[in-house]
This record gives C-alpha cells, sequence and structure tokens, in this order.
C-alpha cells in the first residue's frame, strides 16, 4: 500500500511541475470573463449561464486533463524507458499503475477543488444562492473523471499515447450517447442484433449517469439515493477496468 | 547574412504579414457585412440532433444560442422571416433544455409582440406547460393569447384558471377566470371552477371573496338565462313579455331563478333588458384586443 502511495504522490509532484495547473487561469478567465460579458448580452437569466457555464468548464477541462494526462501516464514511463529503473525496485507492476492512477486522480482531485472554489467565489459574487444540487453534480463530475483516467490508463497500458487517446475520447463520446444504443436495440427485429447492443449498453460505461448538471442548476431536487448509485457505480467501474488493465500490464512484455 | 540583420529581417517580415492578415480580415469582413447576425445561423440543426451531439453540454450550447435569440430580438425592426427563425431557435433551446422557463416566457410573448406568429406562440407556451406543468405563468400568457389574439373566451377561460391553480399564482387570475367564463357565455363552468376553488381554499378571506364572486356568477347565469328565455318568448309571441312570470306562465322557464344577494330580478319590459336589484352592473370583461 505505502508503495502505491509514493508512486501516487511521485506522479502528482510530476504532473505539478508539468504545470498541469495552468489550466486554472484559463478556467478563471473564461468563467471571469464569460459572466461579465454575458450579464451585458442576457436577461435576467445570468445565474442559469453563469452555472452553466461554470458546470460545463470543470467538467470539460477535468475531461481533457484525465485524457491527455491520463494516456501518458504508463505509455510515457515505458518510452522514456524510467519503467526499468522503478520496477527494478520491490514494485509490483499492478503497485505501479494503481498508483499512477491514485496520483493523477488527485491532481484531478486538487484541480476541480481549485475550480469549484473560484466557480463558488463567482457565484458569490454575483449574489446567485448555492443550491446542494451544484455540490452534487460536482461530485458526480468529478467521479466521471475518475471513471475516463481508468479508462486511459488501460490504453495506455498497452498501447502508444497517440491510440490510447483516439480510444479514450471515443469512449468519452460514446459514453454520452449508450442510453441512444440501447434505444437503438429495442428498435431492432433482429435478437442477435440487439443482443450485441444490449450487451455494449452495459459493456460501455454510461457517463450519462454522472450527468445531473440541468437538473442542479434548475434547482430540481436530485434523489440523494441516485448520488450515491451513480458514484458507486463509477467506483465500481472504474475499479473493474483498472484490474483489466493491472492484468494486461501484468503480462505485458517490455523490450 | 549577420545575425542582427537576420532579425531585422525576420521582424520585418512578420509585420508585414500581420498587416496583411489585418488588411484580409477586414477585408473578408465587409464581404460579409450584409450576412445579419440571425442568418448566420440560419440552417439550424434538428434539437433533438443537437442535443445528441452536444455530448452532455446541452444546457450550454443552449445558453449561446438564447443569447443569439435575444440580439436578433433586439434588433430594430423584426422582420417576418426573423420571427420564424426567433421561433424555430426558441424550439431547439427548449428542446436542448426544456426546463428553461424564461425561454417559454419570453418567446411566447416576443411572438406576439415583436412578429405577430399566435400559433407559434401558442405551440412553444403549450411545449412549455407540457414540460414545465407547476408554472402558472406560461398557461396564463397562453390564456392571454386566446383572449388577446384569437378572441377565444373560453379557451382563454380555461388556460387562466389552470394557471390560477398553480403555486404562485396571484389571486385575482381566479375572478380574470370567471369573468372570461362568463364572457364566453359559459357560467355554469365559471360556478364550477370557483366552488372547487372555494372547497380548495383554506383561508377565511379569500373564501369570503369567491363567495361573492361566485354569486356574481349565479347573477349573470340567471341574467344569460332570462334574456334567452326572453328571446324565445318574443320569437313564440312576436312581442316582449311584460312581467317575467310571462316566461313561467307561458311554459318557457320551470320557475323564476332566485336571486342569491335576497335581491330580486328587475325587468324593464320597454327596453327588454333584466338585471340584478342588487348588482350595479354586470359581470364582464374590461380590456381591450388586437382587432381581428
Amino acid at each position: 500500500m505505502s508503495r502505491i502511495i509514493v508512486i501516487a504522490l511521485n506522479t502528482f509532484k510530476e504532473n505539478l511541475r508539468d504545470k498541469i495547473l495552468y489550466n486554472l487561469v484559463f478556467f478563471g478567465l473564461l468563467l471571469i470573463g464569460s459572466s461579465i460579458l454575458l450579464s451585458t448580452l442576457t436577461m435576467g437569466e445570468q445565474a442559469k449561464i453563469i452555472q452553466d457555464i461554470g458546470l460545463a468548464s470543470i467538467n470539460l477541462f477535468g475531461v481533457i486533463i484525465a485524457i491527455f494526462v491520463g494516456i501518458g501516464l504508463v505509455s510515457k514511463e515505458i518510452e522514456k524507458r524510467t519503467i526499468y529503473t522503478i520496477l527494478a525496485k520491490p514494485v509490483q507492476r499492478y503497485q505501479f499503475l494503481l498508483g499512477r492512477y491514485c496520483g493523477l486522480a488527485l491532481i484531478l482531485l486538487v484541480n476541480t477543488a481549485i475550480m469549484v472554489v473560484g466557480f463558488f467565489f463567482i457565484l458569490l459574487v454575483g449574489k446567485i444562492s448555492l443550491g446542494s444540487g451544484l455540490i452534487k453534480a460536482i461530485s458526480l463530475i468529478y467521479i466521471e473523471l475518475l471513471v475516463i483516467v481508468a479508462v486511459a490508463v488501460m490504453f495506455s497500458s498497452f498501447t502508444t499515447p497517440t491510440l490510447s487517446a483516439s480510444f479514450t475520447l471515443a469512449i468519452c463520446v460514446i459514453g454520452h450517447l449508450t442510453a441512444d444504443l440501447r434505444v437503438l436495440g429495442a428498435k431492432l427485429q433482429n435478437e442477435l442484433t440487439k443482443g450485441i447492443l444490449d450487451g455494449l449498453y452495459y459493456m460501455l460505461p454510461n457517463l450519462e449517469y454522472f450527468n445531473v448538471k440541468g437538473p442542479a442548476v434548475h434547482g430540481i431536487a436530485i434523489a440523494p439515493l441516485y448520488v450515491v448509485s451513480a458514484i458507486a457505480y463509477g467506483v465500481l467501474y472504474s475499479a473493474v477496468i483498472l484490474l483489466i488493465s493491472c492484468v494486461i500490464f501484468q503480462r505485458r512484455d517490455f523490450k | 547574412m549577420s545575425s542582427a540583420g537576420q532579425y531585422a529581417a525576420i521582424s520585418t517580415s512578420t509585420v508585414i504579414l500581420i498587416m496583411g492578415l489585418h488588411f484580409l480580415q477586414v477585408r473578408l469582413d465587409e464581404q460579409r457585412a450584409p450576412i445579419t447576425q440571425f442568418q448566420r445561423f440560419m440552417y439550424l440543426p434538428q434539437g433533438e440532433h443537437l442535443k445528441i451531439a452536444a455530448l452532455g453540454y446541452q444546457h450550454v450550447v443552449a445558453d449561446l444560442l438564447w443569447i443569439q435569440v435575444i440580439q436578433a430580438m433586439g434588433e430594430r425592426q423584426v422582420t417576418e422571416e426573423a420571427g420564424h427563425w426567433i421561433y424555430r431557435a426558441l424550439d431547439i433551446i427548449t428542446t436542448l433544455d426544456p426546463k428553461f422557463v424564461r425561454v417559454y416566457e419570453v418567446g411566447g410573448i416576443a411572438l406576439t409582440t415583436l412578429v405577430v406568429h399566435i400559433d407559434e406562440s401558442n405551440r412553444i407556451l403549450e411545449k412549455g406547460i407540457q414540460h414545465n406543468p407547476d408554472v402558472w405563468t406560461l398557461p396564463f400568457l397562453l390564456g392571454f393569447n386566446y383572449y388577446f389574439e384569437l378572441h377565444d373566451d373560453a379557451k382563454a377561460a380555461d388556460y387562466i384558471a389552470k394557471a390560477s391553480r398553480l403555486p404562485g399564482a396571484p389571486e385575482y387570475l381566479a375572478s380574470f377566470a370567471t369573468r372570461l367564463y362568463v364572457s364566453a357565455r359559459e357560467p355554469q363552468v365559471a360556478i364550477d371552477f370557483l366552488a372547487q376553488m372555494y372547497e380548495q381554499t383554506s383561508d377565511e378571506n379569500i373564501k369570503r371573496i369567491l363567495e361573492q364572486r361566485l354569486k356574481e356568477v349565479v347573477v349573470e347565469r340567471d341574467l344569460q338565462l332570462l334574456e334567452r328565455a326572453i328571446s324565445r318568448y318574443r320569437e313564440r309571441y312576436t312581442r316582449a313579455p311584460e312581467r317575467l312570470e310571462d316566461l313561467v306562465t307561458s311554459g318557457l322557464l320551470r320557475s323564476l331563478p332566485r336571486e342569491p344577494f335576497g335581491g330580486r330580478y328587475l325587468y324593464d319590459p320597454q327596453t327588454q333588458t333584466v338585471r340584478s336589484s342588487e348588482m350595479k352592473e354586470r359581470l364582464k370583461v374590461y380590456g381591450k384586443r388586437r382587432p381581428r
């Protein structure tokens, strides 16, 4: 366990050195800029628009970091051949993988937390009330990021960064559309295709579960049970993906 | 070339290129100038497709389109064509974000004021009611359209009555609805509606007001009944009745209605009008309508 933590902290520091948190500057500028600009352009609904943009930016920036840092987590070490020095030490491969994952999860947590502080500050300045829905929405956004990082790590454990970026991006897009996959399946007559589509629906992550931005902004109650179930789904899904990555990584031959 | 020379050459060419770029941009803007703002988005995709393509960010897309719509509404002259575009954009925004109540409200009003597209205004308000059944302003605005634009008091009354039952609705809506029912010659519906409101209210003051209004509507119902009987009497005997009792003796009415305030119904054979001894004037809708 302590080895995982060491690697996680190392990953965290490494990403800090890579100036990953600079994205926060853009986030801040976008949020402040849009809130000033929009208050002059729209009428009456500034609060909704600022909240929409705030949540969407927290989500989007997080996803971008999750994908583009996530894909390099393992493959970069292999490319730079630094992995030899690590694995030569008494570190199991799965420990290395999990450590890298936890490190990025930590970075994302800090990043999201800072964005949330900025977001809440803007809301406070704009005298917009903070609903509990916003906290729920942000928690679920973070869980979505955890799932995406897990997927990125999995691809990163067996292909090149470019390919894993494409694959992870594709999973992100499909993840928001799986509900349609199911609707499509229900309309089909062919049992086999229907079965395949259903199978895909259950295999791919349903990222729409983590999207409660709309209800949160409109002040529509989000059932706590739903939030808990969605978090559990995200955590379990990430765990499964990470286990698969560990299996792949364990058997991988570095040359 | 010396390094200073290289530096100068690179800087000069950079400046020249930037100037060229700026020149081109100004030219391109001039060529695009006749294209007004809303036309840029003339070819709006289907709301359902856009919702899928937005990948979970549909609310931000809705906001951006909403800002465009506000700019289009702000044009000094909103053309017919722009009006249709506004409706289409509103439809897309509300497909992306069905709970965006302000869009239905502003859109519903704009489509009957900036341009007169009553059908489209009604459609957007109906969509709003379907997705936000608890918001009283939407049936209110729809009822207003039926009253002001379409002169359909019965439908107007239905929607205003619906609005008056929703949370946050001002109390005068119930009263407005009853006037509309009376004006639509459906006093019995007004009576049923008021009776229902009376049942649901626990506030004694409101109960008193409703009771008063209920009696007024009963008077109106009775007066309409008597008027119909008088005109049938005239058709049958080619002369007006001398007294209200003639309506009963001729078999047109089983009995004369009782005045609910404890007064009497007075009949003027000269003008052939009836009125209540207790009410100064008849219940009606005050207000203007757009001429048809």
